[in-house]
């Protein structure tokens, strides 16, 4: 049977079908460009200026006072971050000269795999935003590799006797991305926006709310802005630095903030950092060109040079590992965020990995211990299982020793405020982990009952799972514990971890180091209405904590953070193993780059230089 | 045909209401987002009530989900959770990525599929067709992400001639474009010849050639007419399904389209964007397969609606 066919239809659908590959093909090309050709650094040559490799120091800049025939400028020792600085009492000068730098006309491509809100406002950005927060914003404070608090937009800061009331004056001769000079206004209207009563209504960070919440008032002088709390915040200017967790410190144009609106400015965004936003593309791709009017420069009197050397940053977010690894060998990427597993690729392909030092640590969170049903809520059994954990080799086996450091106690790594070596880790001493255990009642692990442990595949520290089964499987064979790893996905642990449901068991989580953890202690252990809180409800654990986080006076917070440290270490409620530096994979055509440590996500931007 | 049309409409409603229902009910079974927003260091119970009020997560399940058919139909998803922008917004910027590597995908599938399986039945038992038939295995047995792994490492990282990764010119659709199209070109492959093999055997293409008609005019005016209706069934169903997104190759690509979006949604808790995301692509679904039918009637003459 013949059968009728209406080709005239085939014909047209086969057309359609090619005109909109056509159409797609056009329009993909017409989009996106990509980065643009990278490879005639040539004039960067120049080898990382020495501002570089100087350590930057925490006094204001020495021309200023000559610039302005003003008094000398105080040379302040540094003070440590959080700390109520004697902070400098001269201004710089305006806008003065800039010196030239060498400036490569590349751009630099950096790829992370994960980018947070995408929200550039200091009130609403949440998550990984500061990888492209730090570089396009100035700060309140800035910080650098020696983790030390250093004049940014405010110029000098005190804190009041009673340690509630900040004031910061702030400094002259700042413009914008826009060309908008940075005043007084704008600061007073950016710290409305993050910490004034809307920021409690409307904030999407969690942790502005609360800030919010604690703020009492909010005052503009002619050059200051001061801010007091309800309760001390001695940890402030930490909070407010470049060097800080997220992007709170980051200065609006207020004019520009009003004119577009909050939605249009997260599209558009102005800063005045050393790099300014050209292209945003939602999920894919940020370009930022050099800005040549950023203001920390020795020709502004500071110590170094803080602009960019390279013409932009083309930032790309690649969330698969594998992708980065290749576009950084093909010459695609110029930074990823990598792991210690690629070191080979990486170097086979003229690269490097180049660590952020204790970037990140193994939280190991022993859960419910205020039951006094749980074996957790022993001591012995809590040191026990400490004593039970071979940590170099788990750690050293999992990140090498390069890429590690059985170190400190959680919170607090070698660089941290608040360390000594007190607070390091347990020795692996099996021996001492089965009499212990045994004088708690659970020889070889009996009636120990069943141990569950939790975890997931985490996205910013490699081999979760496996370190987890090494602790798990260490256990078993010291203790006798039936261990048992369960991995699921970060929210649904996250979600039973915060409702309770994990009590009983471990929680094995990589978290990020902050050089002051006050803000994080208080609620793990100062807050006893809290919805998770570690410590057994102790009330000697919170108020060391609250003591510790209240201490304004700078010359004692070292200690009064050891001092709390201890206390926690001694109570070990949450083992230690130790801290994972963050490898970052860099391609043979950057010259040199020195992130901070104790830093998350991308830092100093200005020490990257091409070859 | 218009009762057929109409009736087919009416159940697509029907199908999208019932699959409202359950995504619904199974993304508010994967966890509380409000929970995932918070930072447990700083959020207190009240702080938790506010963000669950903030979300409207304060009300009854029954009266959560009459607001979001009542603001779905208006097409109006909620707000994302991630940044409180409009879930309806976030899927029509990333619907222009998929839409346009769907396109590239369904054109290499076609161009390449569909010649490769025709030409494999004419060349049955030859070099040709068991190559053809060894391409279409692999592209039906290889995992997409092992596959886009190597070709990215092989032509981008090796070979150094296409881009390893994201959206950009006409050269950054052809790896991510080959390895969503691989499988739906191997299906066309399989398909494709199956379906010659049967036409070439059947009582009209011997008439033909009994009737002394050329080859060529055997093969390609007779037979590949007819060889076509499944493959336009199979194409469109295909077509709809990249249109969804493919989350594997979107997120290997670092293709900012609506399969990764949908799996950002799912891990972060953001109901909005995962709702918004399944039911545009099941009206994708359901209008495509109206279209197919709509042309199958008009390409096969023994297809009768009425």
């Amino acid at each position: 049977m013949a059968v009728h066919i209406h080709s005239n239809l085939i014909k047209l659908a086969i057309l359609i079908i090619a005109i909109s590959m056509t159409a797609a093909l056009s329009v993909g090309c017409g989009s996106s460009a990509p980065a643009e050709d990278t490879s005639g650094a040539a004039d960067a040559g120049a080898a990382a200026p020495a501002a570089q490799q100087a350590a930057p120091q925490a006094a204001e800049p020495a021309g200023s006072a000559a610039a302005t025939g003003s008094k000398a400028p105080v040379k302040a020792p540094a003070p440590p971050a959080g700390a109520m600085a004697p902070a400098p009492t001269a201004k710089p000068a305006p806008a003065a000269m800039a010196p030239d730098v060498e400036v490569s006309s590349g751009t630099v491509v950096i790829m992370n795999a994960v980018w947070g809100n995408e929200i550039f406002d200091p009130r609403d950005g949440v998550g990984e935003v500061l990888n492209y927060g730090r570089p396009m914003h100035a700060y309140w404070t800035n910080g650098n590799e020696d983790l030390e608090l250093i004049p940014g937009v405010a110029s000098d800061w005190e804190i009041s006797p009673d340690g509630l009331t900040w004031t910061m004056t702030i400094r002259e001769g700042i413009k914008f991305h826009n060309g908008d000079d940075l005043t007084v206004d704008d600061a007073y209207f950016t710290l409305e926006d993050v910490y004034g009563p809307e920021a409690e209504l409307h904030a999407l960070s969690p942790g502005k709310v609360v800030m919010s919440r604690l703020t009492e008032d909010i005052q503009q002088g002619s050059d200051t802005v001061s801010i007091t709390f309800k309760q001390a915040q001695a940890n402030f200017t930490f909070l407010m630095s470049q060097g800080g967790i997220n992007t709170t410190g980051a200065l609006l144009p207020k004019n520009y903030f009003e004119e577009v609106g909050r939605d249009q400015y997260n599209i558009e965004p102005v800063g005045a950092g050393p790099f300014a936003v050209t292209e945003f593309r939602r999920s894919e791709q940020i370009l930022m060109e050099r800005f040549d009017d950023y203001y920390y420069h020795p020709g502004n009197g500071f110590p170094e040079d803080r602009r960019g050397k390279v013409a932009g940053l083309d930032m790309r977010l690649v969330p698969e590992a594998a992708t980065r690894v290749a576009a950084l060998r093909a010459g695609d990427a110029d930074i990823i965020e990598a792991n210690v597993a690629v070191r080979k690729q990486v170097e086979e392909a003229g690269g490097r990995i180049i660590f952020g030092r204790e970037a990140t640590y193994v939280w190991i969170i022993l859960q419910g211990c205020q039951n006094e049903e749980l074996p957790c809520n022993k001591r012995d059994v809590r040191f026990a299982l400490d004593y039970a954990i071979d940590k170099e080799a788990i750690m050293y086996g999992l990140y090498t020793e390069e890429g590690a450091c059985v170190c400190g106690y959680n919170y607090a790594s070698p660089s941290t405020l608040g360390y000594s070596p007190d607070i390091d880790p347990l020795p692996y001493d099996p021996e001492e982990a089965r009499k212990l255990l045994a004088r708690a009642g659970y020889p070889n692990g009996e009636g120990f009952g069943t141990l569950n442990m939790y975890t997931w595949v985490a996205g910013d520290l490699p081999f979760m799972p496996e370190l987890a089964q090494l602790v798990a499987d260490q256990w078993k064979q010291n203790l006798g514990i039936d261990a048992v790893v369960e991995v699921g996905d970060a929210a649904t642990i996250r979600n039973r971890w915060f409702a309770k449901e994990l009590y009983g068991g471990v929680l094995i989580r990589p978290n990020e180091t902050k050089f002051d953890a006050a803000s994080s202690l208080t609620g793990y252990y100062g807050d006893f209405e809290g919805r998770i809180h570690f410590g057994a409800l102790r009330q000697d654990l919170k108020d060391a904590v609250d003591g510790a986080k209240a201490e304004i006076n700078p010359d004692k917070r070292q200690e009064a953070y050891n001092d709390m440290y201890k206390l926690l270490w001694d109570a070990h409620y949450e083992p230690s193993i130790g801290h994972v530096h963050l490898p970052w994979g860099v391609s043979g055509r950057v010259a040199t780059w020195d992130p901070w440590p104790v830093t998350p996500y991308l830092s100093s931007f200005y020490t990257i230089t091409l070859k | 045909m218009q009762r057929y049309i109409l009736s087919r409409l009416v159940q697509g409603f029907f199908t999208l209401w019932v699959l409202s229902f359950i995504v619904f009910i199974s993304a508010h079974l994967t966890g509380d987002p409000a929970l995932v927003l918070l930072a447990p260091e700083a959020a207190s119970e009240e702080d938790y009530a506010a963000m669950k009020k903030k979300l409207g997560l304060d009300k009854s399940k029954p009266e959560q989900y009459l607001i979001f058919m009542k603001n779905a139909v208006r097409l109006d998803f909620g707000l994302s959770t991630k940044d409180f922008r409009p879930a309806r917004d976030i899927l029509l910027e990333r619907l222009p990525a998929t839409i346009q590597l769907s396109a590239a995908g369904m054109g290499l599938a076609i161009i390449l599929g569909i010649p490769l399986g025709i030409l494999s039945a004419v060349k049955r038992n030859s070099i040709f067709d068991y190559l053809s038939k060894f391409f279409a295995v692999i592209g039906m047995a290889a995992p997409q992400f092992w596959v886009a792994i190597m070709l990215i490492l092989f032509f981008g990282a090796y070979l150094k001639v296409l881009p390893t990764y994201g959206r950009g010119g006409p050269d950054h659709f052809i790896l991510p474009a080959f390895v969503l199209s691989w499988s739906i070109m191997a299906g066309m492959v399989r398909l494709g010849r199956s379906s010659m093999l049967e036409i070439l055997d059947s009582e009209f293409v011997k008439f033909a050639r009994i009737k002394g008609l050329k080859e060529h005019l055997v093969l390609w005016k007779h037979a590949l007419r007819n060889a076509l209706i499944p493959l336009l069934t199979f194409s469109g169903i295909s077509l709809a399904g990249l249109l969804n997104g493919s989350v594997v190759v979107e997120v290997v690509f670092a293709w900012p389209g609506v399969g990764r979006l949908l799996l950002e949604g799912v891990v972060q808790r953001n109901f909005p964007i995962v709702q918004a995301a399944v039911l545009v692509s099941a009206l994708f679904y359901i209008i495509a397969a109206l279209i197919v039918d709509i042309l199958y009637a008009y390409v096969d003459p023994r297809i009768r609606y009425d």
